[in-house]
């Protein structure tokens, strides 16, 4: 699972360099940033083996802890 | 305006349906009966109001400062620092919903229907979907609402077709329990209902943006009327069988057999869970990505649409090992998480912008 | 190079659109018609299913072969195993095809697997996705397995006989969903019914015969605690208000001379009332029905006679509805009639005070049976056919 999801998220994300840079080249600096850091986000999150990985579900759960028993 | 596109009131509203109603129709007659048992067809009524807040903020909001989203908005009201933050976290937490959805898509087509397909391309074939059409904007989505959503609605008028095995005195007894349970059934149509609050992203695209009100009260009644017709029909037909079920309204869909002829219709069960969800995820998408552009002063969300994308992903999968980890996040958090971000925000910026006297934005 | 790039986006959603690791073709489908599952010994669970030859399907023994030459239309298969899960494994392996559930409308337990409690295999039926919740579900006298062996001189398959004896509501038909409804209900009882194989002709090939339904069994909780006859069956489906196109035949003035009423139309209402400490039930029933027979020698076009007909009707549903009372209630203590959820209906507050001693408070239980009956039409002649004018009663 770690593999395929890792796998395909590179390649998406080489195809997505692939057909946007050109666009992205013309725009301002803030637009590039914008852009490369999503990706690399998106790329290390995908190196985790993710739905194992403590994450949102835990944070929110953990602080929605007290208001648990208004829906038991 | 990052997105010149126009829509007309009513594809605003095909837009709005399908986004409540496309994950939620499934489980939630269960949901409902297993705190409210037989009373869960009033659910429906009660969970409208926090629809009705929630459109109402965010319509005077826009007349307030038309144009602009609750982004923007929020900017002039509170300052751009605060402003900003309130922009970044609705975007995570919109990427994460949408994860969420895509999730909840995912594991019933998987475990329905395509049980060999492996998941993780069920779930990247939809966002591949989703964000092309969102990189087409907002007339493209709506478009497409405009032939799919009345595809999902007409459909739901098959279950009439259970009429002959109704037992209509599953409804009684009526309120045995009193109306608390009733009220605890009615936290997470709630909850689903305040997703309405995307008419704030959607009225500066309005042609007529006086019509964006009423289109969307009556959204929220067409809505109302559908849950309550849901449940009213999945509580006459299953009874006491209801909270058992993992996906009732299916049970419901494979009752149907008319002259031997209606049957088997599951599969247009089918179709309408992947043309709802459709439209409920490329909205997402589109308001998250327009989310990310506002806040970091973009000069194009198009670019962001597929990285965004490739998050929702991370997200649909991050943390949620099996479907009895999704079910516990929807039964015990979604209900305060999702009217935290679509309602209670939305809320106090309304109220800090009459506090500031601020009577018309400053163009 | 945008052309080249849609193109292969093209040939990658055409490629993928039959679903490759999904696909299945209808060849490499096994349709099972019917499935049913008996016991072995160390309570393993034989699972049958009857599977449809799609070859035979076009008239097959209709030509004149007169021996074992007729191709059969259905052919079964069974498996054996700890669990369904487990025997449906095993089965798989002798059978080349997947197996198919679409039309599985069917389930039959054995009369043994349903007096050892079904609760078990009745998860994997509402668990599973591909059991339909809307079959129909019964309980064989015999081993369950031959109910499937049989080759029905007109219909395709033995479940298709099931399937419209069921439809005919001869007796009462219970399909998967009810059932589940009924065990999870208040009174935590149902009832399936019960299956016979009819004894073949004497011209018939072997296997030549159809299965049928005859009684009904008694579920408490999830096992099997008796049966009522056809009779008290019939009495039952009165008080459910199953009553659908049936024929009633009664006595008239204890003389021997009966009248037969079809097709009567009942609506039966259960009215419950709570005085106190005292439970009681009103069977409320209004019927209607036209003559066929005739065996007396009263003209039913005076109302006067006509009155005394319909009198001696009411009195015949009351008697039946008495015997179903009187075993179900008061020998067999098993709700199956639907008074618990009466009761929980009208008065929630009592029963949950009392629902955890129903086991006791059923059988004393009050009933009061109030029966109107209506006549409507008398056939397509007036007096009895075949007595002289002269002898028929006209006041």
């Amino acid at each position: 699972m770690r593999m395929a999801v890792f796998s395909v998220v590179t390649i998406a994300i080489l195809l997505i360099l692939w057909l946007d840079w050109p666009q992205i080249r013309a725009k301002s600096k803030r637009d590039k940033v914008a852009f490369i850091t999503l990706l690399l986000i998106g790329w290390l999150l995908s190196l985790l083996d993710l739905p194992n990985t403590p994450g949102p579900v835990l944070v929110l759960k953990t602080i929605f802890k007290p208001f648990r028993g208004w829906v038991e | 305006m990052l997105d010149k596109g126009k829509i007309s009131a009513v594809q605003m509203s095909l837009l709005l349906y399908p986004t409540v109603l496309a994950t939620s129709f499934l489980s939630m007659p269960s949901l409902a009966a297993q705190y409210a048992q037989n009373d869960l067809w009033m659910t429906g009524i009660l969970s409208s109001f926090f629809g009705l807040l929630t459109i109402y903020v965010a319509t005077r909001l826009h007349d307030l400062f038309p144009k602009e989203s609750i982004i923007q908005q929020s900017e002039r009201v509170i300052g751009v620092l605060p402003g900003k933050i309130i922009g970044i976290l609705f975007f995570i937490f919109y990427i994460h919903v949408t994860g969420m959805i895509v999730r909840m898509y995912t594991e019933f087509v998987s475990g329905q229907y395509l049980f060999k397909t492996p998941p993780l391309l069920i779930i990247f074939i939809i966002v591949l979907l989703s964000s092309i059409a969102v990189r087409g904007g907002i007339e493209t989505l709506a478009r497409c609402a405009v032939i799919f959503t009345p595809i999902l609605m007409f459909s739901l008028l098959f279950l009439l077709l259970l009429f002959p095995s109704f037992d209509v005195r599953n409804i009684f007894p009526i309120l045995s329990h009193g109306i608390i349970p009733v009220l605890k059934a009615s936290a997470l149509p709630q909850s689903w209902v305040s997703e309405l609050f995307f008419i704030s992203f959607l009225l500066p695209h309005l042609t007529d943006p006086k019509k964006g009100r009423k289109w969307g009260f009556l959204t929220l009644g067409a809505i109302v009327l559908s849950i309550i017709y849901m449940n009213l029909i999945t509580l006459l037909l299953l009874g006491s069988d209801t909270a058992n079920k993992t996906y009732p309204i299916l049970v419901v869909f494979r009752y149907i057999s008319l002259a031997g002829i209606f049957e088997n219709l599951e599969s247009l069960l089918l179709a309408m869970w992947i043309v709802g969800n459709f439209i409920k995820i490329s909205l997402f998408l589109y308001v998250a990505s327009i989310s990310f552009a506002q806040t970091l002063r973009l000069s194009d969300y198009r670019p962001s649409v597929f990285p965004l994308g490739i998050l929702v992903i991370v997200f649909s999968l991050w943390d949620i090992p099996n479907f009895s980890k999704l079910g516990e996040h929807l039964r015990y958090v979604a209900p305060f998480e999702i009217p935290l971000v679509m309602v209670l925000i939305p809320v106090l910026i309304l109220i800090i912008a009459r506090l500031r006297g601020i009577r018309t934005s400053k163009r | 190079m945008k052309i080249a790039l849609r193109i292969c986006v093209l040939v990658f959603i055409l490629v993928l659109l039959e679903g490759c690791w999904d696909r299945t073709e209808l060849n490499d489908l096994a349709i099972v018609t019917a499935m049913s599952f008996d016991k072995a010994e160390d309570n393993q669970i034989i699972t049958t299913v009857q599977i449809i030859v799609p070859q035979n399907q076009g008239g097959g023994g209709m030509s004149g072969a007169a021996t074992s030459g007729a191709p059969h239309k259905t052919t079964i298969r069974s498996g054996v195993g700890i669990n369904i899960s487990d025997s449906l494994s095993k089965l798989q392996r002798i059978i080349p095809r997947k197996m198919f559930w679409g039309q599985c409308k069917i389930f039959i337990f054995s009369e043994d697997v349903a007096k050892a409690g079904i609760k078990d295999e009745f998860d994997f039926l509402m668990r599973h996705p591909q059991p339909r919740e809307r079959a129909f579900v019964f309980v064989s006298k015999e081993k369950a397995a031959k109910t499937l062996e049989m080759f029905p001189p007109i219909e395709r398959s033995s479940s298709e006989v099931l399937r419209k004896l069921t439809e005919l509501k001869i007796g009462i038909n219970v399909t998967l969903e009810q059932f589940s409804i009924m065990l999870k209900g208040d009174a935590e009882a149902a009832a399936l019914p019960l299956v016979y194989i009819l004894p073949k002709a004497e011209y018939a090939e072997p296997f030549q015969t159809i299965p049928y339904i005859m009684g009904t069994a008694l579920f408490k909780k999830d096992k099997m605690v008796g049966q009522i006859s056809e009779k008290t069956t019939r009495g039952v489906m009165w008080i459910i208000n199953k009553i659908d196109d049936y024929t009633v035949t009664f006595e008239m003035n204890g003389k021997d001379d009966f009248v037969s009423i079809k097709p009567v139309n009942a609506k039966v209402k259960l009215l419950p009332k709570i005085r106190g400490d005292k439970w009681m039930m009103e069977i409320q029933v209004r019927a209607t029905g036209d003559i066929i027979q005739n065996g007396t020698d009263l003209n039913p076009m005076n109302p006067k006679l006509l009155k005394k007909m319909e009198s001696a009707f009411e009195k015949d549903i009351n008697t039946r509805i008495k015997l179903a009372i009187q075993e179900v209630q008061k020998q067999k203590k098993t709700d199956i009639l639907g008074f618990a959820n009466a009761f929980h209906r009208k008065y929630p507050k009592q029963w949950e005070k009392n629902k955890d001693r129903w086991d006791v408070l059923y059988p004393q239980v009050k009933v009061t049976i109030d029966v109107t009956a209506s006549i409507l039409r008398p056939g397509l002649i007036n007096s009895p056919g075949g007595i002289p004018i002269g002898e028929v009663q006209q006041k």
